[in-house]
């Protein structure tokens, strides 16, 4: 006779340690990620012609801060930048829910909005200059239509993918509108809404930076410009870090976002 | 009291071509009274249609709907084929959303999640429940706006047998102890013998081919014999209606 022996089944690990373990990983990725793009950077100074050290660029970014430089134009440009970003989704919010549940809103605006979205940063940075000289306009206005065009299509295509029979439910029970929109088109195209603000907000800060560089004596597209015609790559190149600095965060504070707002799909 | 008066009813659908088919033909028919009426019928015969023109979410070619309690507009449940829960909220939010957070509205809702035997899931998602409990979630909301006229399309046809009889069951111990009128479609005679006072069949082309009177002492199961019996009768008429549809 065989016997065979049952092995104890293997308890799930506690929440605790599944958390850190979690932790862990994003810290390696995290850290992978860092010295990957430091090891590009290192070889181009190598192999490269004229490509600031990292010391070099690091040591201009701590003179600007030090001569407040830094913070002085990274806040107006964050201003700004807000300000436009902030328009561009309620304006887009708006459209792009109107474009979701009426036939008519999306054949009136569908076209325009392809126009809008097939238009470079470059060329709406230049556009404003020319309407509206050198001013904070030119640039709240660039990141506000360099935004507005992701945010009204991926909130239209969300909307629109709402099954009919959710809405049919709704109407039977007799729900208001508000409540309909609170509890149902809100958290239908809340994962779409971040991808929406991630695409507008690339879209955006790049449009920003051109519109300083072209229509404005402050902000960072100002001061990299600044260094850019005094001939100092160092310089330019510390503000180029700050501009991939602020999407990296931008990008990490939407990833944690996205995933409060669809813990329901891992439920 | 409660009461449905359908008038004349037309429905017509159209399609691209311009041709028309009738499905509903001059549906004459009130329900008044904490009456428990199932509506059984062919495929294409118009059941569901009824149902959403009663409910207001299908609109109507000719004849009228009136849905009162008393003096006023009834208030109207609705139980679905599928639960159409929201996957984004917990079963709390859910019946709390049906019921736009009017006063007592949780109280309402832990008594009829109780009631569904389903209390203790309150707190979780849709997707963390079986079929079967979403449905009785769906039983739970409706019954949750203390709806003057419940109607429910087919709520049992998506399920397994077991859990479809269990189903019924609690459906007649909420009717028994709540007393709503009730509109009931379903395709399962079974289901209609079981649960119903009056079974109207439709004919295909949408007109009522007979009504059934059904007094038969509550709670029922299929396996009383006088059950049986009338289930047997009904279900014999229902197959001549069905072959003469062929």
């Amino acid at each position: 006779m065989t016997l065979i022996a049952s092995r104890p089944e293997k308890a799930a690990p506690p929440v605790w340690r599944r958390h850190s373990r979690s932790a862990l990983n994003s810290a390696a990725a995290w850290t992978a990620s860092v010295v990957t793009m430091l090891a590009v950077w290192q070889l181009a100074v190598v192999v490269g012609h004229r490509v600031p050290s990292m010391a070099d660029t690091f040591a201009r970014l701590g003179s600007e801060s030090a001569g407040g430089q830094l913070w002085a134009n990274l806040a107006v440009s964050m201003n700004r930048f807000l300000l436009g970003l902030a328009a561009a989704l309620l304006v887009g919010a708006a459209l792009g829910v109107a474009m979701g549940l009426s036939r008519m809103a999306d054949f009136a605006l569908t076209d325009l909005t392809m126009a809008a979205l097939a238009i470079p940063a470059v060329i709406w940075a230049l556009l404003t200059t020319m309407w509206f000289g050198f001013g904070w306009l030119t640039t709240v206005s660039t990141v506000f239509l360099c935004g507005l065009p992701f945010v009204v299509v991926n909130i239209a295509k969300a909307v629109r993918a709402i099954p009919a029979e959710t809405m049919l439910m709704a109407r039977a029970f007799g729900v208001g509108r508000i409540e309909v929109l609170r509890n149902i088109i809100a958290p239908a195209v809340a994962g779409s809404s971040i991808a929406a603000v991630r695409f507008a907000i690339m879209s955006a800060w790049n449009g920003l930076l051109l519109a300083e560089w072209f229509g404005a004596t402050s902000g960072v597209g100002w001061r990299a410009r600044y260094w850019y015609d005094a001939n100092q790559l160092d310089g330019f190149l510390a503000w180029v870090l700050l501009f991939i600095a602020f999407l990296i965060v931008a990008n990490q504070a939407l990833g944690f976002l996205e995933n409060r707002v669809t813990r329901w799909r891992r439920a | 009291m409660a009461s449905i008066v359908i008038d004349g009813l037309v429905k017509t659908y159209h399609d691209t071509r311009g041709n028309q088919t009738r499905v509903l033909d001059g549906i004459d028919l009130t329900i008044s009274g904490d009456q428990f009426v199932s509506i059984v019928g062919p495929s294409g015969s118009g059941k569901s249609t009824l149902l959403n023109i009663v409910a207001g979410i299908e609109s109507r070619s000719g004849g009228s709907v009136t849905l009162t309690e008393g003096e006023r507009k009834a208030k109207v449940g609705y139980v679905f084929q599928d639960p159409r829960l929201l996957p984004w909220r917990t079963v709390m939010q859910n019946l709390g959303f049906v019921q736009q957070q009017r006063s007592g509205w949780e109280e309402r809702a832990l008594h009829y999640l109780d009631l569904v035997g389903l209390a203790h899931v309150a707190d979780r998602f849709p997707s963390q429940l079986s079929g079967g409990q979403q449905q009785r979630i769906g039983i739970a909301r409706a019954f949750a706006v203390e709806p003057d006229i419940l109607l429910m399309d087919e709520p049992f046809s998506h399920l397994d047998a077991m859990t479809s009889r269990n189903l019924r069951e609690h459906l007649e111990r909420i009717w028994l102890e709540s007393k709503r009128t009730v509109m009931f479609v379903t395709h399962d005679v079974t289901e209609a013998v079981q649960l119903s006072d009056r079974i109207i069949v439709l004919a295909p082309g949408g007109r009522i081919h007979e009504t059934i009177d059904v007094d038969l002492p509550r709670p029922r199961r299929a396996s009383d014999p006088d059950v049986a019996l009338l289930q047997a009768e009904v279900l014999a008429r229902f197959e001549t209606l069905e072959k003469a549809a062929a």
